[in-house]
């Protein structure tokens, strides 16, 4: 069963996870300093 | 929760998350007829137990919204829930498509709609409707409609948990609180508790940012609102 594409799909499954999981993260970020950017534009 | 507790909790979140990668690969033995493949298993699992608790979070939360829409308890429980909902779809998002990414050797194929995978297909669609309705519609009814359709996309939570005992499927049988004679090697029920363990810790931490990003956005659009109501009136004048 252990065949090559098997071990490469194993792979795959792993490093999506964190794809998805620090791009989420990355959103989150970035989604924050923009919120701060704006407060800070309405308090000028 | 202040800087260094929040950096303090997510060092000791990366160190669980470190420890049931080690668990997984490593640590849990190869399963006798899928082979390495099966180590999919403790991600899939764990991604579902964390989503499936970010719905029931955003259940909660649309509930208590409904009940003090008025108040500032309930511009809080709204901004739980839309929180909670957006990290259930992450969390199912990434437990469908490891899903297929275990299917496709074992089955031969990535994807067939038996009660389990269409079930949970059913319920990734509910939430994210429930998000695009929160972010595309102008309404100020829209948390509340939102909180309506999350009581009621809840239900297909028990339906996708049971559909493996209900009917018979392509996808395996339950292999934690199944029936007589399933169950799991000691070692792999260690490597997946672990892991359940380490996506929960880290799925609470991400919910407590996505939380206060929320509370952000709030208090940022009442101060839009004041300011452009200080500016009408000051034209009036």
């Amino acid at each position: 069963m252990d065949t090559v594409r098997s071990l490469q799909h194993l792979h795959a499954a792993y490093i999506l996870t964190w794809c998805v999981q620090l791009g989420y993260v990355l959103y989150l970020v970035r989604s924050f300093v923009e919120v701060k950017r704006e407060a800070e534009e309405l308090k000028k | 929760m202040n800087r260094a507790a929040f950096t303090f909790s997510a060092i000791v979140v990366a160190i669980l998350l470190s420890y049931g990668l080690h668990q997984a690969l490593d640590v849990a033995p190869t399963e006798a007829t899928m082979g390495n493949i099966q180590r999919i298993f403790y991600y899939h699992v764990a991604s579902f137990t964390v989503a499936f608790v970010m719905f029931g979070t955003n259940l909660l939360a649309s509930v208590i919204y409904l009940v003090q829409r008025n108040t500032s308890s309930g511009a809080a429980a709204d901004a739980m829930a839309v929180s909670a909902a957006e990290l259930g779809v992450i969390f199912c998002s990434i437990g469908l498509l490891l899903g297929m990414l275990w299917a496709k050797p074992v089955w031969g194929i990535w994807w067939t709609w038996d009660p389990r995978l269409t079930s949970t297909f059913v319920l990734w669609l509910i939430y994210v409707s429930y998000l695009m309705l929160r972010r595309l519609s102008d309404s100020g009814q829209a948390p509340t409609l939102a909180a309506a359709l999350a009581i009621f996309g809840f239900a297909d939570v028990p339906i996708v948990y049971m559909s493996i005992r209900w009917w018979r499927t392509q996808h395996p049988q339950p292999v934690i609180f199944g029936e007589k004679g399933s169950g799991l090697d000691p070692a792999m029920v260690t490597a997946l508790l672990v892991n359940i363990a380490a996506f929960m810790c880290y799925g609470i931490l991400v919910l407590w940012v996505r939380y206060k990003l929320e509370r952000a956005r709030q208090q940022l659009h009442e101060a839009q609102a004041l300011h452009s109501l200080e500016l009408a009136r000051a034209e009036a004048r």
